[in-house]
C-alpha cells in the first residue's frame, strides 16, 4: 500500500467524525464540561482491563524458553557464551496444547505458571507492531514496516496507540474507551484511570485519564486540596479559587491547566472512603499501583458516585532495558511482576470479578537474542521487536499459546540468528501477530462493537483475524 | 517728588494707554487689566555717553538724532520687563534743550523727559514702557550741538504681575531599560513662594510610574515599552511653567518581569529594579560573565554501599539528596542564574538519572560539564558528554567493545542529543518527501555505525579498590576499538584503520554539523526558556545563530541564548497569541513562589537550606531523577484536550499534581518547610513587604500582580481576588497577604508564565 493511501485513511479514519452520535453525546459529559455527580445505580455489567506496560523491553527471550533439546539448544547456542542463557533445569515447564511441547518460564514466574496451570493466564507469542503482515525477505526488500524500529519512544507510542504506519497522539485505550462509553451513563468519574502518571495509551478523543497516585497513599487522600475549613476567610478563598478556573480561559495553556485542576476537585469529592481489602499485596512499585487498582474496583461497586460499568486501568513497572546487567536486573523485576499480579487476581476473587477483569501486559520490544557485552555480571541484550506478553483473568482462555503461526507452523519464534524470524544476525523477531490483533482481542471483550473496530484499530482488515481467541 | 519728576511720573493708566498707542506690545498681559508689580534693582548704570564709544558708551547725543539703548536683560533688568524706573541725566549739553525717553519702535510722543540749558548737569526720573527688544530710545531736542547722558536703572515693572518660572524638563531620551532617571531642572525669582514640581505624563502607550513626582530629578518606570512625552511643571504657587521630555523605553515594568521569568529561577525586586535601568541586552550580557556557582567535586564512594553506613551516610553518598540541595540554593541565591536555568535545560536534553546513576559523586562531574559549557560551544558540550563517564554508564558507553558493541549511546546521541528521528527544517518543522512524510535521520546502519566508533571507551583507572572512577572522562583501550569502516550520517563512512580518538571526533563533528542541531537545540532552548509554541519564524531565527553566530562560529550557545531573550517573540508588554507561553515546570514554579518572596530559613535568620526536591518531586519532578532518559517528560507531548498545541510540561501535570501544586502553596503561605533531619534550617517566605500593604487591598492585589504576573491580570480576576481579600477583615493583614498570595500561586494564570 502506498505512503498516500494510508495518510488518506489516517485523515479519514481519526477525524472526530468517525464517533458514533451516541459515543459524542455522552462522552461530552463525560469529558467534564459538567461537575455535578450523577447519582448511578450499582455496575451490572462490569469489565475491565489492567494494562501493565513493561517499560524499557522485556526481553521475551529469557521469560519464555522451549524446553524441547533442539529449541533449548538453539536459544542456548546463542546465549550461553555470554553467561545470558538460563539453565535449563532452573526453568518453570509449561506445555501449551496447541503446540504440545514443553516450554519454561523465567525461574522468577512461579507465580505465572501456577495461573498458567490453572488456565486463567495466556500467552500472546511474537506479537508487535506491524503495518501489515511481514515475513524476513519482506522484511529485507525494505517492505513497508513500523516507524522508527528499536526506538524506545516509538515503539512505547506503537504499542499504545495500536498504529505503526505513522506516529498519531491518541491510544487504544483511549478511543476504546470513547467507543464505548454508552456502558457508563452519564457520571463523570472518568473511564480510565492510570496510577503510574501520564501516557498516551490512555488519551482518546475524548477521554481524558484520571492520574492519581499508587499505594500507600490512601485512596481519600490521592486527591485533597490542603488548607480549607469553613472559616469565612477560607469559604471566601475558596469560591475564588473556583472562580478563577473559570475565567481568563482564552489562553489554551490556562484553560488546559484549569481543565485538569477542576477535575481534580471533582474527582477528589467522589474518592471520599479508603476500601479495604483483605488480599495482601508486595509493597514493590507495580504491588503498589496494582493495589490502588483494586481499591478503586472496591469503590466503583460501592460508591454511587462512581459504578461505572466499564474501566480500564493503567500502570507501568520501569527498568526492563537491560543493556547490561540483565541477569540479576530481569529476574529482580520479572519477581515483582509475579507477586504483584498473583495478589491482584486474587483480589479480584476477593471482590468476586475474577471473571470480569483481564489483566495485561505490554512493552516497548522484545530484546536481541544475541548478547549485548558478555560476562554473567554485566551481559544484557539490546533491542528488538517481537515479544511475549501475558493475559491474566477468569474470562481468559488460558494454558494456551495465541498468536499467528509463523513459519514453523507455531506462533513461537524460531531461535536461530540470521533465521526465517530475524530481521538482520542478532536475533529480532519479526512479530506474526500485531498489535492491532492482540489489542482488538482485548477491546472486542471489553464490549467494543465489531461495527467500531475499525474506527478504533484502521488498519486492523490487514490481518488475518481481528481476535486471537484468548477471550472467548 | 521735584516738580520735573512729576512731570515726567506716569500713572499706571497712562502707562498702559501708552502701551496701546505705541502698538508694540512686549508683554500680551498688558493689554489687560493686570496690575503689575515693581522689582527694585540696585542702581545700575546702562548707558554714558561719555564712555568710549558702543552700545552702552559714546558718542554724545546729537541735536535731533534717536539714540536706541537697551535695557531690558541689563543690570538685573528683567527680559521681561515692560516698564523701568529710570534716573536720566544730562551733562555738558551745549546748547539748551529736552531728551525724549521713549519705548524703542513706539511713535515719538510730544512729551519731554529732562530739561536743560547749555552747559548744565541736571538729572530726573523717568518711568517709561519698554520697546521692541527691551530698548529704550533717546531723542534729543535741541537746536544744536551735542549732549552727554547717563541713563541709571533702579527698578523694572513685571507685565505678569510675578516672575514666570523657568522650567527645563532635561533631554529627550531613549532608554535601554524600563527606568529613565529624568534630568530636569527649573529657577524662578523666588517670589511668591519657592518652586514647587510636578511631572505628569502627557502620553504614552502604558503607565508611568515616578519614583519622585515632586522632584525635577526623578525615576520614571513605564509599563509599555514605546515613546512617552513627560511633562515637569514647576509653579510658584501663583504661575507656573511646564516644559516636556520625550523618552522612549525599549523596556517596560512588565517585560522586564517576564525577561526575568524566562532568564533565571524567579524574579525579585532587586532584579526587577536593576534590569529595568539596565535593559534587557545589558543584563544578558552580565549574567554571560556572572561567577559560576555549580557543584562541588565530591569524593567517590565505594560502588557496594558499606554496611556501616547508616541512613545519614546512604542520604549523603548514595542519593541525589547533596545535588538537590546545592541545585535549589542555587537557584535561589546563585548570581547566575540564566546559566543555571541553560544549564538545567541542558539537563533535560542530555539526560542521565541517579536512578542507575546513584551516586552524588558520580552525577556531579555531570552536572558540570553542562555547567561549564552552557556558554560555550555545543561541539565541546557533545564532546565532553561522550566522554563522562556518568554518561558512559548510564548509556553503556562504558562496556561497549568491538566485540560486543552496546547500540543504546550511539542511537540516543542521536535521537535525543543532536538531530531526532526526522530531518527538520532551519524553522523546526519536519521537513517532508514528496508523499508528504517525514524524512528520518538515520537508519539502523548508522546506528550501527556509531556502536563501533564508540568501541573500546570505559572508567579511568581506578583511584583505589572498590571505587570507579567518575570524575575523569572515559580512556580509550584501543585493543576494544573497532578499527573497520563505519558507516554515519552524511552519507559519511570513517575509513579503517583510525584510532579511537580519530573515529571519535570524525562522529562528533559528524553530528554537530548535521543541520538538524541548529533548530533541535534551538527549539529545545526556547521551549525551556520561553514558550511551549515558538512560531516556525522564532526557531529559524534561533537556529541560523547556531549555525552561524555572527563571527563564522557554529553552534555558540551564548549567542543563541541571547538570540532568544531579545527575539521580539519573548520581548513585549502584552502576549495575546492564545497559544503562546509554558507551563512552570516543577522546579520553576517552587523558586519562582520563594524567590518572588525572598525566601529564607523556617526561622527567617538565615537562608534556606535547599532542601526542597520533596516539593517538586511530589510534582513528578524528582530532581536529577528523572524516570528515563527521555528526561521528565516529553517534548512532543500536546497540552490536553488538544491535537496541535504544544504543552510538555502537562505531561506531568496530572489531577495529582495539579493539587500538589496548590498544596504545596498552602504549606508556603499559611505556614512553611519545619527543620529536620534533612532540613537544617528549613524555608519560609518573606510576607512583610506584603503585609504593610494589606490596608489597602487594591494596592496589595496590584503589587502582587506586578511581582507575579508582570501586569497581565485580569478584571475579573483582580475583582475576585479583591473580593477574597476584603473578606478578611482589615485588623488581620498577614491574613489579608496570605489570601491574596495563595489565590495568585495557585491559578492557573500564575501557572502558566506567558
Amino acid at each position: 500500500m502506498t505512503r498516500e493511501s494510508t495518510r488518506r485513511e489516517f485523515l479519514i479514519r481519526t477525524s472526530c467524525a468517525a464517533l458514533g452520535a451516541a459515543a459524542v453525546s455522552a462522552g461530552v459529559k463525560r469529558f467534564g464540561l459538567i461537575s455535578a455527580l450523577a447519582q448511578q445505580s450499582a455496575p451490572s455489567d462490569y469489565r475491565a482491563l489492567v494494562c501493565i506496560f513493561l517499560n524499557g523491553g522485556n526481553d521475551g527471550n529469557n521469560t519464555l524458553i522451549p524446553l524441547d533439546a533442539t529449541g533449548y539448544n538453539a536459544y542456548s547456542a546463542a546465549r550461553s557464551a555470554a553467561g545470558l542463557a538460563i539453565a535449563q533445569g532452573s526453568l518453570l515447564s509449561i506445555t501449551p496444547p496447541s503446540i504440545n511441547m514443553p516450554f519454561g518460564l523465567h525461574p522468577s514466574l512461579p507465580q505465572v505458571k501456577g495461573l498458567f496451570d490453572q488456565h486463567k493466564l495466556a500467552i500472546v507469542s511474537n506479537v508487535g507492531p506491524l503495518v501489515q503482515p511481514l515475513t524476513r525477505d519482506q522484511y529485507r526488500n525494505g517492505v513497508a514496516r513500523p516507524y522508527q524500529l528499536f526506538s524506545h519512544s516509538d515503539q512505547v507510542a506503537q504499542w499504545s496507540t495500536a498504529r505503526s504506519d505513522i506516529k498519531i497522539q491518541s491510544g487504544w485505550g483511549g478511543r476504546t474507551a470513547d467507543n464505548t462509553v454508552s456502558y457508563n451513563g452519564s457520571g463523570t468519574f472518568p473511564t480510565i484511570t492510570s496510577v503510574a502518571g501520564s501516557t498516551v495509551f490512555a488519551i482518546g478523543l475524548l477521554t481524558r485519564p484520571l492520574a492519581i497516585a499508587p499505594a500507600p497513599t490512601p485512596l481519600n487522600q490521592v486527591l485533597v486540596l490542603n488548607g480549607f475549613n469553613s472559616s469565612p476567610e477560607a469559604v471566601a478563598r475558596r469560591s475564588s479559587m473556583d472562580l478563577l478556573r473559570t475565567i481568563d480561559r482564552q489562553a489554551a495553556l490556562i484553560a488546559a491547566a484549569s481543565d485538569v485542576t477542576q477535575q481534580a476537585v471533582d474527582i477528589g469529592l467522589a474518592l471520599n472512603v479508603d476500601p479495604a481489602l483483605a488480599t495482601v499485596f508486595p509493597a514493590t512499585s507495580i504491588g503498589s499501583q496494582l493495589l490502588q487498582v483494586a481499591k478503586v474496583m472496591k469503590l466503583n461497586q460501592t460508591s454511587p458516585a462512581l459504578s461505572l460499568n466499564r474501566q480500564i486501568f493503567f500502570c507501568s513497572l520501569g527498568g526492563f532495558d537491560t543493556h547490561q546487567n540483565q541477569v540479576g536486573g530481569q529476574a529482580t523485576l520479572l519477581t515483582q511482576l509475579d507477586d504483584a499480579i498473583k495478589a491482584f487476581y486474587d483480589a479480584t476473587v476477593e471482590l468476586g470479578i475474577e471473571s470480569r477483569v483481564t489483566t495485561f501486559t505490554l512493552s516497548d520490544f522484545g530484546r536481541t537474542l544475541q548478547p549485548a557485552g558478555t560476562g554473567s555480571a554485566v551481559v544484557g541484550s539490546d533491542h528488538a521487536w517481537g515479544n511475549h506478553q501475558f493475559v491474566l483473568g477468569g474470562a481468559v482462555a488460558g494454558g494456551e499459546f495465541y498468536g499467528v503461526a509463523g513459519s514453523n507452523g507455531t506462533v513461537y519464534p524460531t531461535l536461530q540468528l540470521s533465521g526465517p524470524d530475524d530481521t538482520d544476525s542478532r536475533g529480532r523477531w519479526i512479530p506474526t501477530a500485531s498489535v492491532e490483533q492482540y489489542a482488538a482481542t482485548l477491546a472486542t471483550w471489553f464490549g467494543l462493537a465489531s461495527a467500531d473496530l475499525p474506527t478504533v484499530f484502521p488498519l486492523i482488515g490487514r490481518f488475518t483475524t481481528p481476535n486471537l481467541g484468548f477471550l472467548p | 517728588m521735584r516738580a520735573a519728576e512729576r512731570r515726567a511720573s506716569v500713572s499706571g493708566a497712562k502707562l498702559f494707554s501708552r502701551i496701546l498707542l505705541g502698538g508694540a506690545l512686549l508683554i500680551a498681559s498688558a493689554a489687560s487689566a493686570l496690575a503689575a508689580s515693581f522689582y527694585t534693582v540696585t542702581p545700575c548704570r546702562v548707558i554714558d555717553t561719555r564712555d568710549p564709544a558702543g552700545a552702552f558708551g559714546g558718542p554724545a547725543l546729537a541735536a535731533g538724532a534717536t539714540r536706541g539703548v537697551t535695557v531690558g536683560g541689563q543690570c538685573g533688568i528683567s527680559n521681561v520687563a515692560i516698564a523701568v524706573s529710570v534716573n536720566v541725566t544730562v551733562i555738558a549739553p551745549t546748547a539748551g534743550g529736552y531728551l525724549t525717553l521713549f519705548p524703542s519702535g513706539a511713535p515719538m510722543p510730544v512729551a519731554s523727559t529732562i530739561n536743560y540749558r547749555a552747559g548744565q548737569i541736571r538729572a530726573n526720573n523717568a518711568i517709561l514702557a519698554l520697546g521692541t527688544g527691551g530698548a529704550v530710545s533717546v531723542f534729543g531736542g535741541q537746536g544744536s550741538g551735542t549732549v552727554h547722558f547717563v541713563v541709571d536703572v533702579n527698578g523694572y515693572f513685571d507685565g505678569s504681575g510675578n516672575h514666570q518660572p523657568v522650567v527645563d524638563a532635561g533631554p529627550d531620551q531613549v532608554i535601554p531599560g524600563a527606568t529613565a532617571s529624568l534630568a530636569g531642572s527649573g529657577s524662578d525669582d523666588g517670589q511668591p513662594a519657592p518652586l514647587t514640581y510636578s511631572w505628569t505624563k502627557v502620553s504614552g502607550p502604558g503607565s508611568v510610574v515616578f519614583g519622585n513626582p515632586a522632584s525635577p530629578t526623578s525615576s520614571a518606570t513605564f509599563g509599555a515599552i514605546g515613546v512617552y512625552v513627560l511633562r515637569l511643571t514647576a509653579s510658584d504657587s501663583a504661575v507656573a511653567s511646564s516644559d516636556s521630555v520625550v523618552v522612549t523605553a525599549t523596556s517596560s515594568s512588565a517585560d522586564t518581569v517576564r525577561l526575568l521569568e524566562q532568564s533565571t529561577f524567579g524574579p525579585t525586586n532587586a532584579l526587577i529594579a536593576h534590569v529595568q535601568t539596565i535593559g534587557p541586552a545589558a543584563w544578558i550580557a552580565e549574567q554571560l560573565v556572572a561567577p559560576m556557582s555549580s557543584y562541588p567535586t565530591l569524593p567517590l564512594q565505594p560502588t557496594t554501599i558499606p554496611p556501616t553506613c547508616d541512613a545519614i551516610c546512604r542520604r549523603d553518598n548514595y542519593s541525589m539528596y547533596p545535588l538537590q540541595r546545592t541545585f535549589f540554593t542555587n537557584a535561589l541565591y546563585g548570581p547566575d542564574q540564566l546559566r543555571q536555568r541553560v544549564a538545567f535545560a541542558l539537563h533535560e536534553l542530555l539526560v542521565i538519572s541517579g536512578r542507575d546513576i546513584n551516586q552524588p559523586s558520580w552525577v556531579a562531574p555531570y552536572l558540570q560539564v553542562i555547567d561549564r559549557n552552557a556558554f560555550g560551544n555545543y561541539r565541546q558540550l557533545l564532546y565532553e558528554m561522550t566522554l563522562n563517564p556518568g554518561m558512559g554508564r548510564y548509556l553503556d558507553m562504558v562496556t561497549s567493545t568491538k566485540n560486543n558493541p552496546n547500540e543504546n549511546y550511539a542511537r540516543e546521541v542521536l535521537q535525543l542529543f543532536s538531530i531526532g528521528l526526522d530531518k527538520l527544517n532551519l524553522d523546526g518543522t519536519q521537513e517532508l518527501d514528496g508523499f508528504g512524510v517525514p524524512i528520518p535521520t538515520y537508519d539502523q546502519a548508522v546506528v550501527t555505525g556509531f556502536a563501533k566508533v564508540f568501541t573500546g571507551w570505559t572508567f579511568e583507572n581506578q583511584p583505589s579498590p572498590g571505587i570507579v572512577n567518575y570524575i575523569d572522562p572515559m580512556r580509550l583501550i584501543a585493543n576494544n576499538h573497532d578499527t573497520g569502516t563505519k558507516q554515519l550520517l552524511g552519507p559519511l563512512i570513517l575509513p579503517a584503520g583510525q584510532t579511537g580518538d580519530q573515529d571519535l571526533n570524525a562522529a562528533i563533528d559528524d553530528i554537530f554539523n548535521h543541520p538538524n542541531v541548529g533548530p533541535f537545540v534551538g527549539g529545545h532552548l526556547i521551549r525551556a526558556l520561553v514558550t511551549s509554541n515558538p512560531t516556525p519564524g522564532y526557531v529559524s531565527r534561533a537556529a541560523s545563530v547556531f549555525n552561524d553566530n555572527g563571527f563564522g562560529v557554529r553552534g555558540d550557545l551564548a549567542s543563541v541564548v541571547r538570540a532568544i531573550l531579545l527575539d521580539p517573540e519573548a520581548r513585549g508588554d502584552v502576549k495575546s497569541d492564545p497559544n503562546y507561553g509554558h507551563l512552570r515546570e516543577p522546579v520553576l514554579f517552587v523558586n519562582n513562589v520563594l524567590r518572588a518572596f525572598n525566601a529564607r530559613s523556617a526561622d527567617g535568620t538565615t537562608t534556606s537550606d535547599g532542601y526542597l526536591n520533596p516539593q517538586t518531586s511530589a510534582m513528578d519532578q524528582d530532581v536529577f531523577r528523572p524516570t528515563s532518559v527521555f528526561s521528565y517528560y516529553p517534548p512532543d507531548y500536546l497540552v490536553p484536550g488538544s491535537t496541535t498545541v504544544g504543552g510538555p510540561e502537562f505531561g506531568i501535570f496530572s489531577a495529582s499534581t495539579s493539587l500538589r501544586r496548590a498544596n504545596f502553596v498552602n504549606t508556603m503561605v499559611f505556614s512553611s518547610i519545619a527543620v529536620s533531619t534533612n532540613a537544617p534550617t528549613g524555608t519560609s517566605l518573606d510576607l512583610t513587604g506584603l503585609q504593610a500593604l494589606a490596608g489597602n487591598p487594591a494596592a496589595l492585589v496590584e503589587e502582587l500582580n506586578r511581582v507575579l504576573m508582570h501586569g497581565s491580570l485580569s478584571t475579573a480576576m483582580r475583582d475576585s481576588i479583591t473580593t477574597a481579600v476584603n473578606a478578611v477583615s482589615a485588623s488581620n493583614p498577614l491574613l489579608r497577604a496570605r489570601q491574596a498570595l495563595y489565590l495568585f500561586a495557585t491559578s492557573s494564570q500564575y501557572q502558566v508564565q506567558r
